[in-house]
């Protein structure tokens, strides 16, 4: 069942031209070059602090070997075989997949593009302690979680061909990266929430206006010839279910703030990120796999 | 070339073509009934050997559908299914786990060549016709093998079973630590899982025992799902087999390449297990389902068939399979007909998995490994091992394979197993028995006979020899006679020990005969100029008369007793017996006699001789015989009640007359003792013969005269008594109708499981008699007949197949009588019947006694209390244990076996009834107690 949360508090009208010229003010007085910041993008627009990281450095991103190095030997082909797999889930993990997404839906440019949850920046900070299921887990199993909420699937075995091959794409990827350290770039940007909470209303209009064109209005994304989407649907049954951590609106929005529209990142402003993120994971989606169906009845 | 070769050409190539034509319509229905269950039965044991063999599960769907129509389509069984194999699966992950991750594509690369390499190995031993290689192999072996493979399995799959991750290909007693040391962090969701599939699944092993696996894994699918509804999948982690990708064509191809090599050669060994294994359990199975069925198996094109599917199938991603057990018995209780049965298995089961493959990725994995357990158990044959620890020597065999496989690993325990069997072969073979009897000459010297049972070659020289010089020790006898009729098999250092043999002996002073009848040996023999050494008038051959010959037959009416003749028997110059013929012929008593029956009844009878002192005949036994004395004094008494209830006795002596007509005569009677004054000789003559030969001349006397043939016919069979139940019209027209068929050494007559058609009377010539067990497959001699011997009438009594295996040792001449006139002038006139109260009656008044003719493992489930067993196609060996005074009541399953059992007593002189109904119908207590194993 889905219900409309209202903001709870409204600020009143034209508050953006408002407020924002006075954190302008605030914030350049910290953050030299702020000013000069909110001159150069489309106006007004809130940003994030790494956003300003992002744009002062993009070179201090890792850069993932190229594919030509990918060695000629067994190691190789597992490498090879888990960049399949990695972006082509549908065909080549098919096994374990309950929906026709990729990994490389969400996590952008085969696992590399930094700030959409690139591959080379988890690698070494594996195993670690998660809360989702208060233990620490390695990467394996790390991934086997991927399939089971992302993907709506079945968990693979930890000695399972797919994830060996996928652990061996990943390591590649991070060749180079220094063990336990936070990367920058790593994971999603985290979109403060420092203006109104979420409104799902205000999100459904921009996504009719800016992700509709490609997501569809009804979410269901566009299936590509020979498997798997061109657009990945955001909603509905064969995207990823509730357990997953799209499902959580602080992900989600900094994923789309830091990447959607698709060639068009970072043009969305914090609470459009925000709302965005609320009205999509609204919809409807396959139930989470923690909570069985019978008591998910009730939630 | 001529339409034969062509189809011989292509029956070869496609042997299919020979059973194509029986493909008909109505075939069809039954076929595809057996194909639709076929096919629902194998899917949850297709996916759990795929996992066992480390492969993915569509390589187990796949290997359950293509192999198995190729090998349907090659081979000779009709009702053989072939497909994963539950051995053959744990040999694969034993062999392949520790060169590759499992199902890696390198893993399932090496999987797939060596199912080829096992492919080729099978298929050039068909080729090379080397089928037989495979007899080697005792059942004990296969039985250990299965065992260790169960419980490699049941623990193997344990861990699957408690959700826990484990390896493949470890050492079984590693294996089981690891089991031990998982069980702490298993996952209980799994562990319900597969305990509730592993419960269900024993349930229906009791009721529904075909489907009692599809119905486990289908509850354990249920209890999973019920599971995931209540607590969510990512809480239970309970795995799951995933989507199946099944491709319509899965061509594929084995990875060979040059940098594999010597992972390949490492894996030839397992190669060599596989293809034994694999071929050994298709063999077993295609011949228990032929006795079912009744078809003829070429072991050979049976060999090929597997060969063939395992070379096609690593092209269509199958890995090695071979006969199932499970399938194939399933498959031919559903009904199945022909071999496109097997075809249309095959499809369906490549429908079900396209349909239901949604629901297939649903199973979870710890559903997976109950099937696994369920399947390890159903292995497990207690029975069949407690057969093996009777004995010895398989004991042995079985325990050092087992140990083996278990501890080494299956390719090891293979190998130890076939080397086991090749050496207990060598050690039997080269341990002939060796029969030692004691006769007497004519000229009244004691002669050993000495019997060589098996193969003299040069590894048995040692023990032939041992027990030579033993019995040239032990008694003092100076003649021997080497008896080589019964030797399977003479090479040249045997026959050169013979010779050696002979020469030391008639350089001691001592005679040395040998009686030669086999055309090998006889070869061997000459060819080594080893028969020179014996002198041409000691050799004694089949077909030429020689003084010692009737030593050979100790085939006499009063029953042949093993290795250790009671009475002497002598032979008795040609001359000396035509005069005491004619002699006979002279009396009163012997006078309407032929000279030519008198000939042969003397012949057959023998002259017999007793020490002074000795008693021939007991007053408390009942003579059959008359005695003649020839030579020496005898003192009869005869004891008889008079009224008021003593007894009274009169006793005469016995001395043969002076002039030529009167004869001294014993008469047969009863409650006659008759002792030895001096060392006397005499004949014993049947007197129930003589009766009927005094009949059958008193009546036939004209016809026995004009026709010779009859006449001699009539005498020749010695046990007459089967005729006394008969009107001896029937008798005479019995012989009229018998006409001669020439047969040649080696010859078989019947054979085992054949419709019988005939019966037969040996007129000439030697025969042996052989049975299959058919719990254990062992064949061995149980009688060797000679002339005047009768075989064959028990499949014509009973309207069943041959129970016994009746081939010719020497050429000769067989009588034989069609079973329409058998019908129709013997069986008809036979067996007492009687009812099962009157039999009880009998028993509980101590007028008669059970015999219970049935197989041991009928007897060892029940019999009736108080029963004694003498399985019906013993009977000629061990009848000489009945008492021949007693009456005895034969039962077997349902009255029919017992008629034959009865009809056969009543042969050697034992009075005998059939008791109507068997066991089935016994209304009364029957003793079902365990019994006592020896």
């Amino acid at each position: 069942m889905q219900r409309f949360r209202g903001p709870a508090v409204s600020f009143g009208g034209h508050f953006r031209e408002k407020f924002i010229p006075l954190v302008m003010a605030v914030l350049s007085c910290f953050y030299p070059g702020t000013a000069s910041l909110a001159q150069d993008s489309v106006a007004p627009v809130e940003h994030t602090r790494v956003l300003a990281d992002h744009l002062k450095g993009a070179s201090r991103y890792h850069v993932a070997p190229g594919e030509d190095t990918i060695p000629n030997d067994k190691y190789g082909d597992d490498v090879r075989l888990g960049k399949k797999i990695f972006t082509e889930t549908y065909k080549y993990g098919r096994r374990y997949a309950g929906n026709d997404l990729a990994c490389a839906n969400c996590h952008l440019e085969a696992g590399r593009r930094p700030n959409a949850g690139p591959m080379w920046a988890a690698y070494g900070m594996y195993p670690a302690y998660r809360e989702k299921n208060d233990r620490s887990n390695s990467l394996e199993e790390r991934i086997q979680q991927c399939f089971l909420f992302s993907m709506n699937g079945f968990a693979p075995a930890l000695d399972a061909p797919e994830l060996r091959a996928l652990i061996s794409y990943i390591h590649f990827l991070s060749r180079g990266v220094p063990i336990g350290i936070d990367m920058p770039g790593r994971g999603y940007p985290q979109v403060v929430r420092t203006g109104s909470d979420p409104n799902p209303k205000r999100g459904g209009d921009t996504y009719k206006a800016k992700c509709a064109s490609c997501h569809g209005v009804n979410g269901a994304g566009e299936k590509k010839a020979g498997g798997g989407y061109t657009w990945p649907p955001l909603w509905g049954m064969d995207s990823y279910n509730k357990g997953a951590g799209m499902a959580g609106n602080d992900l989600l929005a900094g994923f789309i703030k830091a990447n959607m529209p698709l060639g068009q990142p970072w043009s969305l402003t914090d609470q459009e990120a925000l709302d965005v993120a609320a009205y999509i994971n609204l919809q409807i989606r396959p139930y989470d796999p923690r909570k069985g169906l019978l008591k998910g009845l009730f939630d | 070339m001529s339409g034969a070769g062509v189809r011989t050409m292509f029956s070869s190539v496609l042997p299919f073509m020979q059973w194509l034509p029986a493909v008909k319509p109505d075939t069809f229905r039954p076929d595809i009934e057996a194909g639709v269950i076929g096919a629902i039965l194998i899917l949850p044991q297709a996916i759990a050997l795929a996992t066992l063999a480390g492969m993915p599960p569509e390589y187990g769907i796949y290997t359950s559908i293509f192999p198995v129509i190729f090998a349907s389509l090659w081979g000779s069984s009709w009702h053989t299914l072939s497909g994963p194999n539950t051995a053959v699966c744990v040999l694969i992950a034993w062999a392949v786990a520790p060169f590759a991750s499992v199902g890696n594509e390198y893993y399932i690369g090496y999987a797939l060549a060596l199912t080829l390499m096992v492919g080729v190995i099978q298929l050039a031993l068909g080729i090379l016709r080397l089928g037989a290689a495979l007899d080697f192999i005792s059942q004990t072996v296969i039985n250990a093998i299965v065992l260790a493979v169960a419980l490699i399995i049941i623990v193997s799959a344990s861990s699957a079973l408690l959700g826990v991750l484990s390896n493949l290909g470890e050492p079984f007693f590693i294996r089981i630590y690891q089991v031990a040391h998982d069980i702490p962090r298993a996952n209980g969701y799994a562990l319900g899982v597969g305990a509730i599939t592993v419960l269900s699944g024993l349930l229906a092993r009791r009721y529904w025992k075909r489907y009692a696996l599809v119905i486990a894994v289908f509850v354990g699918l249920l209890a999973a799902s019920l599971l995931n509804l209540v607590y969510g999948p990512a809480t239970t982690q309970i795995e799951m087999i995933g989507n199946l990708s099944i491709a319509l064509l899965p061509f594929s191809a084995p990875g060979f390449d040059l940098e594999s090599l010597y992972v390949l050669r490492e894996l030839l060994g397992s190669a060599f297990a596989i293809a034994f294994l694999g071929l050994m359990q298709t063999v077993v199975i295609s011949r228990s389902l032929a006795e079912k069925s009744g078809q003829h198996i070429d072991t050979n094109q049976e060999i090929i068939g597997q060969g063939v599917s395992n070379v096609v199938a690593p092209f269509l991603s199958s890995f090695a399979g071979s006969g199932s057990f499970n399938r194939s018995a399933a498959h031919y209780d559903a009904g199945a007909r022909t071999p496109m049965a097997a075809v249309y298995a095959s499809v369906f089961l490549a429908l079900i998995v396209l349909a239901g493959s949604r629901v297939i990725a649903y199973i979870p994995m710890a559903a997976v490994a109950g099937a696994l357990i369920l399947v390890g158990y159903g292995l497990i044959d207690l029975k069949g091992v407690r057969k093996i620890l009777r004995t010895r020597q398989e004991t042995i065999i079985f325990a050092l394979t087992f140990i083996a496989a278990l501890g080494l690993g299956l390719t090891t325990g293979v190998f130890v197993g076939l080397l086991l069997s090749l050496v207990v072969y060598l050690w039997y073979a080269s341990t002939p028995n060796i029969l030692v009897e004691t006769h007497t000459a004519r000229d009244g010297r004691p002669v050993t006979v000495v019997t060589i049972d098996g193969n003299l070659f040069f590894g048995s020289v040692r023990h032939v020899e041992r027990a030579l010089a033993q019995q040239g020790d032990r008694d003092d006898n100076n003649i021997l006679l080497l008896r080589t009729d019964h030797l399977t098999y003479l090479d040249v250092p045997g026959a050169m020990m013979l010779a050696t043999e002979a020469a030391s002996r008639r350089n001691r002073g001592d005679e040395i005969y040998i009686y030669v009848t086999r055309s090998e040996v006889q070869k061997v023999l000459e060819q080594s100029g080893c028969l020179e050494t014996f002198g041409e008038d000691h050799i004694i051959r089949q077909g030429l008369d020689h003084p010692m010959k009737s030593l050979i037959y100790p085939n006499r009416p009063g029953g042949h007793e093993g290795g250790q003749l009671s009475t002497f028997n002598t032979v008795i110059e040609e001359e000396t017996m035509e005069a005491l013929a004619k002699r006979l012929r002279m009396t009163r008593l012997l006078g309407p006699l032929s000279t030519q029956q008198l000939n042969t009844l003397l012949e057959q009878s023998g002259v017999s001789m007793a020490s002074a002192g000795e008693i021939i005949v007991r007053e408390d036994s009942e003579m059959h015989d008359h005695i003649i004395l020839i030579e020496g004094e005898l003192e009869a008494q005869r004891t008889w009640t008079v009224e008021d209830g003593n007894d009274q006795s009169y006793t005469w002596t016995i001395k043969p007359a002076d002039n030529e007509e009167s004869f001294a005569f014993l008469g047969a009677a009863n409650n006659i003792r008759a002792r030895a004054v001096t060392d006397i000789r005499y004949i014993k003559v049947n007197a129930d013969s003589i009766d009927m030969l005094l009949g059958w001349s008193q009546q036939f006397a004209e016809d026995m005269e004009n026709d010779p043939e009859l006449s001699r016919r009539m005498t020749l069979v010695k046990q007459v008594t089967i005729f006394h139940e008969v009107p001896l019209e029937n008798a005479r027209e019995v012989f009229r109708r018998m006409y001669p068929k020439e047969v040649q050494a080696g010859e078989t007559v019947v054979t085992e499981r054949e419709k019988g058609d005939c019966y037969y009377l040996i007129d000439s010539g030697e025969a042996d008699v052989m049975r299959t067990d058919p719990f254990t497959d062992e064949t061995e001699c149980v009688a060797r007949l000679g002339p005047g011997d009768a075989f064959g009438e028990e499949a014509l009594l009973r309207d069943a197949n041959r129970n016994a295996t009746v081939t010719m040792t020497t050429p000769g001449t067989l009588l034989v009588l069609d079973k329409t006139d058998f019908d129709e002038l013997i069986r008809s006139n036979l067996v007492e019947e009687i009812t099962a109260d009157r039999a009880l009656e009998m028993v509980k008044q101590g007028e008669a006694r059970w015999i219970d003719c049935r197989y041991d493992m009928e007897y060892e489930e029940s019999r009736i209390p108080g029963a004694p067993l003498m399985p019906l196609d013993r009977i000629r060996w061990d009848v000489h244990q009945l008492d021949p005074d007693a009456t005895y009541v034969v039962y077997c399953r349902s009255g029919s076996r017992s008629k034959a059992g009865a009809f056969l007593l009543r042969e050697r002189n034992i009075k005998a009834m059939s008791m109507i109904g068997g066991i089935r119908d016994w209304p009364y207590e029957v003793d079902a107690s365990p019994l006592d194993v020896a």
